[in-house]
């Protein structure tokens, strides 16, 4: 018994030894009898295992007493130091299914080795995955058949299986992230495609060739580039390889062919080079995507915006203009300040009417109607204003408009507007010539007017505008007459395809609006 | 008034009466002969096939081929061509290059100016 003591002994002054001395001053009465009275063998091979360097347990006798080592006390965690001493069916019943039976083979003498077995251990309170490489080994007392314990070298590689399925569900990330910026991409772009770092095409992607219906060999090299508009093309040339040999990537627009739509649509080209260590092009990557409609959108806004300008600039060219003429008659500062307030208060009722649909048409009635309202006037008894629905476009109905006043200033002033002196007919229709042109015939015509013997001076820009103005820029025909009775004024008016009745206006019947004269 | 478009035909293409009527005016004054003016590019193109034309001026309807087509046609008889426009200037040059451009509005006296310069005087 001396000799186990004397091992015991120097062991116990190791450094690190908590299972030495749990060991040492555990009771083993009730399991293994008092250490004293342990075999040879049995002292021995725990010694062996507190002194061992891997977690080693040791199960004793036909209950399977366990005495293990610190490495083993850490695989134990919560369950050590209760496990010390205690049967090993008690102290791991949770796998007691995968050990019992292992015992049972280690009994009838064979020794059994696991390589990465599949513990889940609580730990820490919970059930965690862990996994183990064991041995199981049969101890006989010597001379002995019987095998009197199972020792335990076990050695825990859960380190190396938890890093092991990192990297695996890394792996799937990465590829779930490649998967996932692949179909973006594809999703997004029309193609994505390769070039050398010269810019040569080797093969062409499939989905370049799919968008463009270029072969793989046609786009080879410089060839894709006869996907590109004819027009567009030499931008194109010296874009790319300008970014080639700058190696500063390419961002270029232009007209792609689309072989579904056998059109060619707008096009943003991306190409930025991929780089070796030493940062020498490895190859370039180059990425289409569709911005047709979007361009197409812009250049309608730009097409806006001028056509806009071209407006507002003429309209101040014509204000200028009928300004300059007003001031010429010479007369006195009173008299033109509101004659030319009068007329710039018709050009810009047309100007607001124009601007008040999408369309820019104007209705003629409401032309009319706004211009005698300007003047307190409205039709009744003695003014008749009727005609179908006829919508204008801004020239015509500028030029209409400003007749009208000069009519209406006139008739104020002189005519049947006078004191309401006389009567006053506003008629329009629609005519159609034998050769289907369309035209608008207008009549203003007064009636029972004190004569006015001559040309009223003051009608100078009036004149102008419905003899000379009207036939110059809408192509009128026109008849200004001062007669006994009133002012009789016909004009005619080609009409262009989109002016005339409205869709929606045809039906709208005007007889009751006819007040008799 | 002076004579600095004295004896020379200067075709004019405007759609605006009075702006035609202004610009007639300052290039007679100038000595000028006017051709036209014109409202419709057609009239300006049935002009040029009968009649000697030194310079034009032309207001640009972008919106209308055949104006460019008139524009197109006095270049290639390299004839002085002003375009008088309410347009931006960025947006001729789009079509018509860098060429000589007034942009609207613009006083009749600027227009008899620049077309001396174009013409040497």
């Amino acid at each position: 018994m001396s000799k186990p003591n004397v091992a015991l002994e120097s062991d116990r002054a190791r450094a690190s030894g908590m299972m030495q001395r749990l060991v040492a001053r555990h009771d083993w009465s009730p399991t293994l009898g008092p250490r004293e009275s342990w075999s040879p063998v049995l002292s021995m091979t725990a010694e062996m295992v507190l002194g061992h360097g891997f977690p080693m347990i040791l199960l004793w006798g036909p209950r399977l007493i366990q005495i293990y080592n610190d490495g083993y006390a850490e695989v134990l965690g919560p369950k050590h130091p209760a496990g010390l001493g205690q049967p090993t069916e008690q102290c791991w019943p949770e796998v007691w299914h995968i050990n019992g039976p292992i015992y049972e083979r280690v009994r009838a003498g064979e020794t059994v080795t696991y390589e990465d077995k599949l513990y889940p251990l609580a730990r820490d309170g919970t059930l965690r995955d862990a996994w183990f490489t064991l041995t199981y080994s049969p101890i006989r007392e010597p001379g002995d058949a019987e095998v009197a314990g199972v020792l335990v070298t076990v050695f825990e590689t859960t380190k190396v299986h938890v890093a092991e399925q990192e990297r695996a569900a890394m792996e799937l990330d990465l590829r779930e992230a490649e998967a996932r910026s692949r179909t973006l991409v594809e999703g997004i772009s029309q193609a994505v495609w390769e070039a050398d770092p010269q810019g040569q095409v080797e093969a062409a992607s499939a989905s370049w060739r799919a968008y463009t219906g270029q072969s793989g060999r046609s786009a080879s090299g410089e060839g894709w580039m006869d996907a590109v508009h004819p027009d567009d093309r030499a931008k194109v040339r010296s874009a790319w390889f300008d970014a080639m040999a700058s190696q500063r990537g390419v961002d270029a627009d232009f007209r792609l062919r689309h072989a579904d739509t056998r059109d060619y649509r707008w096009t943003n080209l991306r190409a930025v080079p991929l780089r070796y260590a030493d940062g020498a092009v490895k190859k370039w990557v180059a990425m289409n995507i569709d911005i047709h409609d979007e361009r197409v959108l812009k250049e309608q806004q730009e097409e806006l915006l001028a056509q806009l300008q071209h407006r507002v600039r003429n309209i101040l060219s014509v204000v200028r203009s009928v300004f300059a003429r007003t001031v010429d008659t010479g007369r006195s500062l009173d008299d033109i300040a509101d004659h030319f307030r009068g007329r710039l208060d018709s050009l810009a009722r047309t100007q607001v009417g124009v601007t008040r649909t999408a369309a820019g048409m104007l209705d003629l009635e409401n032309l009319i109607r706004d211009e005698l309202l300007s003047v307190g006037e409205s039709d009744g008894p003695r003014l008749v204003i009727d005609g179908p629905e006829i919508e204008l476009s801004p020239k015509t109905a500028e030029g209409l408009g400003l007749a009208v006043h000069e009519l209406t200033t006139n008739s104020l002033k002189y005519g049947a507007l006078r004191a309401h002196c006389g009567d006053l007919a506003i008629k329009w229709r629609l005519e159609r010539s034998a050769l289907g042109a369309r035209s608008l015939e207008f009549t203003w015509e007064e009636f029972r007017v004190p004569t006015v013997p001559v040309q009223p001076d003051h009608l100078g820009f009036g004149t102008e505008l419905i003899e000379q103005a009207l036939p110059y820029q809408l192509k009128a025909t026109t008849e200004l007459e001062f007669r006994g009775g009133g002012v009789r004024c016909k004009i005619s008016v080609p009409l262009s395809d989109e002016e005339g009745i409205p869709a929606s206006g045809r039906a709208r019947g005007r007889g009751e609006r006819e007040h008799g004269r | 008034m002076g004579d600095e478009l004295a004896g020379k035909r200067i075709l004019v293409l405007e759609d605006e009466f009075y702006i035609a009527s202004d610009i007639d005016r300052a290039l007679r004054g100038a000595g000028g002969t006017v051709v036209g003016p014109f409202a419709q590019v057609a009239e300006g193109l049935a002009s040029i096939e009968s009649e000697t034309i030194d310079a034009a001026v032309l207001d640009v309807n972008l919106q209308d081929e055949s104006t460019h087509a008139l524009a197109d046609k006095l270049a290639d008889m390299r004839v002085a061509c002003l375009f008088v426009t309410g347009y931006d200037k960025d947006w001729v040059a789009r079509r018509h290059g860098d060429v000589p451009c007034l942009t609207k509005p613009v006083r009749a006296q600027t227009v008899v100016k620049r077309l001396g310069e174009l013409l040497g005087r």
